[in-house]
């Protein structure tokens, strides 16, 4: 058998090499520092939504569910047709209708 | 004087089924070549953008309790599924009927809207997709089947002196479905919009009479909602049957009757 397998049938037996004695019995932690060096930089509290998210959150969610998305599409749909209907067709017949 | 003469064209309701251009490129250098952004295509874009952001927005987020988005969006899940396994007995073509099922939905829905586009009153979509199904299904047929798969054209038990006028019939019913198919849900799409269009610029002109008469009106206008509720019926109705008759399309071409 190849060492990288045996190896690998071992991994599951052995553990990772998390805290050896030597970074423990140092003290001082300081084998940890980069670690927490880095942990400590990171955002706290709850992710930020975005902008999609955010109305997810407030218009379908849970209890927050509503009607509301429907009707805004409605009328956002009703508003694209309008305009182009205007500005291809309706404006020409402003001052004369038929 | 010309701005004082009564115009009295009246519009063809059938004028809100043309495609017409809305942003062009034209490009004589490249043999004429024209891309263009048609009403048509503006529609499609919003009914895709619709179905994906209906379902993102749905989605339950693996939360144990379901949001009434999500609840509904299950149930309709759940009676397609049922559907799919009743006539075909997997579940192998449930993501083509979900889908095919919600873009037809949602595009007749949007076409309910006043001022907007209906895509499914194109014949270029409807008969196309009908047709795109068709000969789907029949590659379907032919890959499961191979050269069996024309035995769907003689019915069993027919006497061998009318096998050539059979399989000419059944031929040409078979290939029949692929406009019925199209043409059902066109037709009805275009006769309820023609209709719908009528009546408004009717009751339009009742309304902008005198005041008595536009009073009256609103009993002929509850009669112009019930019909408004009928064509929101019509477009539920519509997509359920085309994806139905999809489902046993396909139903026919695994098991050959």
């Amino acid at each position: 058998m190849q060492p990288t397998l045996i190896r690998r049938q071992l991994g599951g037996l052995v553990p990772p090499k998390i805290a050896t004695p030597s970074i423990l019995s140092s003290g001082s932690g300081a084998g940890l520092g980069p670690l927490v060096n880095f942990y400590s930089k990171l955002p706290k509290g709850p992710a930020p939504a975005s902008a999609f998210g955010g109305i997810k959150a407030r218009f379908f969610n849970g209890k927050n569910a509503s009607a509301v998305p429907l009707l805004g599409a409605v009328l956002g749909i009703f508003a694209l047709g309008y305009t182009i209907d205007y500005q291809m067709h309706l404006k020409h017949h402003k001052n004369h209708p038929h | 004087m010309f701005g004082n003469q009564q115009y009295n064209i009246i519009n063809s309701p059938l004028e809100q089924f043309e495609v017409t251009s809305l942003l062009g490129l034209n490009a004589p250098i490249l043999g004429y070549l024209n891309i263009s952004l048609t009403n048509l295509a503006l529609y499609s874009l919003l009914v895709l953008f619709i179905i994906v952001s209906l379902h993102y927005m749905a989605n339950n987020d693996t939360k144990l309790v379901p949001s009434k988005w999500s609840i509904a969006l299950e149930s309709v899940f759940a009676s397609i599924n049922s559907m799919v396994r009743e006539q075909l007995g997997k579940e192998l073509y449930l993501p083509f009927i979900y889908s095919l099922f919600f873009f037809i939905l949602i595009a007749n829905l949007t076409g309910n809207i006043p001022y907007s586009f209906t895509i499914t009153t194109s014949i270029m979509v409807s008969i196309g997709l009908s047709f795109t199904i068709l000969i789907a299904v029949t590659i379907l047929g032919l890959s499961i089947h191979k050269l069996h798969f024309f035995s769907y054209f003689v019915p069993s038990g027919t006497p061998l002196a009318l096998v050539p006028l059979l399989v000419l019939i059944e031929l040409v019913s078979y290939l029949a479905r692929a406009f019925s198919l199209g043409i059902r849900l066109f037709a009805n799409m275009v006769a309820g919009h023609t209709l719908m269009k009528i009546l408004a610029t009717f009751l339009y002109q009742m309304f902008s009479g005198s005041l008595i008469v536009a009073v009256l009106t609103l009993i002929p206008f509850t009669l112009f909602l019930a019909i408004m509720g009928l064509e929101l019926a019509v477009s539920f109705i519509q997509a359920y049957v085309f994806v139905i008759l999809t489902c046993s399309y396909i139903k026919d071409a695994i098991e050959l009757h």
